[in-house]
């Protein structure tokens, strides 16, 4: 049988740096994926991976040089955001009486950039000589994964930091930005788990700051919630559909006009929480100012493969997030 | 950690509703040096000229008032060495941030300056006088308008002050009366 890391053990080429950078990114567009979940018929998986749900919510722009920003204090790049202004509104008047004078300002957003980095993953290349699957394969996916879980948990970090305390009005917009059922669940319109009603409801949510609904995320635990509507929810030809395929059978993910996004990775986004995120230009931005690239080096018998990428983003529109606890406090 | 929000003065810069036009010489503007960076100027402050022709917090008895329209540290006050003011002495009527928050606003509730001897966090803010005072002890600024207080940001829906943490203003007709009393 041979070697499927013949490649890495024998006739190290610089070549492959590129081939496997371009395997990755053509994974990310998710071109190839199928044939990286088929590498797992080389060897036995332990749990899924699955990619990013960041760039899902907010999609990522290159940026050129050209188009990044200067400040005095550092060299370090920065990109600045132009933010839409507000005013008071129009007023009526009699006539030969002129309207009020008013100075207006354009607000503005720093988004800064930092690099994403996997672990150096070294390897003695005689160790490989037994392998049977294609380490490159598991490599290539494993730090996209790892690269866009670490996206993921930047994104959610943030959002807990704008969205605040629980039922307090700390939300970094200045309201209430998190909402969660009482303990007695009295008084509260979102108590009741996934109901029709608690959903109308956490739909109303963005609407409050004036934002439309973008994207819900929640993790696929919470979402198979919607496998318990019954048919005088959902009419008995989706009912039955997704009594056979559960949540798949649902389609494109959208539940009462929003697209959602389910997850499996519970640790960033809990069970029954719920993420609320506006459309991508109400939010903010993400760039990539370096795409992901596959770095393979090999020097005597050590075998070193590490993966980066150069991004920034931010959540300019701080109200343009909510996130619901669907558990009583 | 990704980056949230953007730039926001802790306060609303200046805006006056009536009387301004801009860079003409019929609006009654006056340039100077600030008289001490560590006073800190911002846009909507009461400031008054010392005796070296610059600018100071506050205005003492008999001293013309001005509004800052600029902010000590802006770009185009560091770049000239002047900061513009609008006078108290010519008829404008200003919306600023820069007011004493425990005094009663009441439309045409006449206004004064923060006394200079006061703490030094509110010289530099208006505050409202009485009028058995206000023609004798000190001097008048100006009086209250539409309602005095506003918090722009009170209602529902989008916030209307986006540059600035706090929405609340005063809104003031200026109309300088010295005292009459030394």
């Amino acid at each position: 049988m041979s070697n499927p890391n013949q490649d890495l053990i024998e006739s190290f080429d610089p070549v492959l740096n590129e081939q496997l950078t371009d395997r990755v990114i053509k994974a990310r567009e998710g071109e190839s994926m199928e044939k990286l979940a088929a590498a797992g018929e080389d060897y036995i998986r332990t749990h899924i991976r699955e990619s990013g749900f960041f760039r899902k919510i907010l999609p990522p722009k290159p940026i050129s040089n050209d188009e990044l920003d200067r400040v005095v204090e550092h060299d370090r790049p920065v990109r600045i955001e132009e933010l839409e202004t507000n005013h008071k509104g129009a007023v009526s008047l009699p006539f030969n009486v002129s309207s009020d004078t008013e100075f207006f300002y354009g607000p503005k957003g720093v988004i800064e950039f930092h690099t994403i980095k996997t672990p150096v993953f070294t390897k003695n290349v005689n160790e490989l000589r037994t392998y049977r699957h294609d380490i490159k394969k598991v490599v290539t996916e494993h730090i996209l994964n790892d690269i866009e879980t670490r996206e993921d948990a930047n994104l959610i970090d943030l959002c807990n930091l704008i969205v605040g305390t629980a039922n307090t009005a700390d939300g970094k917009s200045g309201q209430v930005q998190h909402f969660q059922a009482a303990a007695t669940g009295l008084g509260s319109e979102i108590d009741g788990g996934m109901s029709k009603e608690v959903y109308v409801e956490m739909k109303k949510k963005l609407e409050n700051f004036r934002l439309n609904n973008g994207v819900f995320l929640m993790n696929t635990k919470t979402a198979k919630e919607f496998e318990k509507y019954d048919s005088l929810a959902l009419g008995d030809a989706l009912t039955s559909k997704m009594y056979k395929e559960g949540l798949k059978g649902m389609g494109d993910a959208v539940v009462g006009g929003v697209p959602h996004v389910y997850t499996i990775k519970d640790d960033l986004v809990a069970d029954n929480v719920i993420y609320c995120f506006t459309e991508p230009n109400y939010l903010g931005r993400f760039y990539v100012l370096e795409d992901i690239r596959l770095f393979v080096e090999r020097k005597d018998d050590q075998l070193k493969m590490y993966a980066s990428e150069i991004i920034g983003a931010g959540i300019l529109n701080v109200a343009g997030v909510v996130k619901i606890n669907l558990s009583r406090a | 950690m990704f980056n949230y929000g953007y730039y926001k003065r802790a306060t609303r810069r200046v805006n006056v509703l009536r009387g301004f036009n801009g860079c003409e010489p019929e609006t009654f503007t006056r340039n100077a040096a600030v008289n001490d960076v560590a006073d800190q100027i911002q846009s909507g402050d009461l400031i008054s000229l010392n005796g070296s022709g610059k600018w100071v917090k506050g205005a003492a008895k008999g001293s013309v008032p001005y509004i800052a329209l600029s902010d000590y540290n802006d770009t185009d006050v560091n770049s000239s060495g002047l900061l513009p003011a609008l006078s108290c002495a010519g008829k404008f009527e200003i919306e600023t941030q820069a007011f004493d928050p425990d005094g009663t606003y009441a439309e045409g509730t006449p206004l004064g300056a923060v006394a200079a001897d006061s703490d030094p966090t509110f010289v530099g803010q208006l505050t409202d006088v009485s009028l058995s005072t206000a023609t004798d002890d000190v001097d008048i600024v100006g009086f209250a308008s539409r309602g005095g207080l506003t918090n722009l940001n009170s209602g529902s829906g989008p916030k209307v002050e986006v540059n600035a943490e706090s929405g609340n203003i005063l809104t003031f007709s200026t109309n300088w009366q010295p005292a009459r009393t030394a």
